[in-house]
């Protein structure tokens, strides 16, 4: 009687099995981004999250700014930075570099190599916000950058 | 002798599921939580960033492509450094205009493989898109620019380190004031990105 069941079971513990990778990723897709789809292979690392989309920005999964159907303003675009992102990522900067203070009087380490930003930019957005997002990460500190995008 | 084997048959039919059953009931919402049904990559960039001016002896292995996308997908290619004089870099640039309305990104891989080809160490490409060029034909693009998929399924790697910055369109010609060239005082060394067009960002410079 329940054999029937039984294989199926199997076959999908099977399945989620080979499927599972251990791996935690430590990114939180943004709700409402659509990802690019892309070919690269690059893995992901763990570093600031940033997100646009249509509606606005957002870093670590807080609302920054609003954006109206994927444009900042004028002013923003004329200035080439957005200022309350540009104070927002630069906390986050100063966070990441501040040194470690070494146990028991040692040294203080420098926490990381290089301040990374992951970027979650919706398929639909045009260049030149994304362009504007990136230059007032760069003032605030962060000229590196990993665009997320879905594997094809 | 027969009673034995009607004795196993009925053995078997009795096999208790019923802890293999709570395995599975337990095993299999937890893997279905943690399944990824979609997986994320990243595409390593970066804007220009305002650096001190590379050592005298230029390598003449390497070279930089400038990539400006327009948004009806028509892309322009130029290259800079290598070694080679104004001419033969002009030379191994290309237009590429768009086919069907996309970029025309086979032709952009052949060209890019030969110049690696040519400059085998070359790694830097830079991105030039225009305003209204949508994300996803953005990373289209730089996808092809970083590497290019072999008919034996081994990946080709072209230019993997790319930069971000703008096309800045050039003033229309009536408007740029009649000044000699000449008589300009010559710009620093390394305040020049990446070269025709010219980013207009460095932002390096400017952070604390």
């Amino acid at each position: 009687m329940l054999t029937p069941l039984l294989d199926m079971f199997t076959i999908i513990l099977i399945f989620l099995i080979v499927s599972f990778t251990a791996e935690d990723y430590d990114l939180t897709l943004a709700k409402d981004v659509k990802l690019p789809e892309s070919v690269s292979r690059s893995m992901f690392k763990p570093s600031v999250n940033l997100a646009i989309n249509g509606a606005g920005v957002s870093v670590e999964g807080r609302h920054v700014i609003a954006l109206s159907e994927g444009h900042a303003s004028e002013a923003a675009y004329t200035a080439g930075e957005i200022p309350e992102l540009v104070e927002h990522l630069a906390a986050y900067y100063d966070e990441l570099m501040r040194p470690i203070p070494g146990e028991d009087g040692a040294e203080e380490q420098a926490p990381i190599d290089e301040p990374v930003i992951t970027v979650q930019a919706d398929r639909g957005l045009d260049y030149r916000t994304l362009h504007l997002v990136l230059q007032s990460a760069a003032k605030a500190g962060f000229f590196k950058y990993r665009l997320a995008v879905l594997k094809r | 002798m027969f009673d034995a084997y009607q004795r196993t048959l009925a053995e078997v039919e009795e096999l208790n599921m019923i802890p293999v059953m709570n395995l599975f009931i337990v095993l299999i919402p937890f893997l279905l939580s943690a399944a990824a049904f979609y997986q994320v990559a990243v595409i390593p960039t970066s804007t220009p960033q305002q650096v001190a001016a590379p050592a005298t002896d230029e390598d003449t292995s390497a070279v930089m492509v400038n990539l400006v996308i327009r948004a009806d997908g028509s892309l322009t290619l130029s290259v800079s450094g290598g070694g080679a004089d104004e001419e033969s870099l002009r030379g191994m640039g290309a237009e590429l205009p768009a086919k069907a309305g996309k970029a025309d990104v086979a032709a952009l891989q052949t060209t890019l493989a030969s110049l690696k080809a040519r400059y085998p160490s070359s790694e830097t490409a830079f991105i030039l898109p225009e305003d209204s060029v949508g994300v996803q034909m953005l990373v289209e693009i730089v996808d092809s620019v970083r590497e290019r998929p072999s008919a034996t399924g081994a990946v080709e790697t072209l230019f993997p380190v790319t930069v971000l910055s703008q096309f800045v369109a050039a003033p229309p010609a009536e408007i740029v004031p009649d000044v000699d060239l000449e008589l300009l005082p010559e710009a620093p060394p390394g305040a020049e990105g990446a070269g025709e067009p010219a980013p207009t960002d460095a932002p390096a410079g400017e952070s604390p």
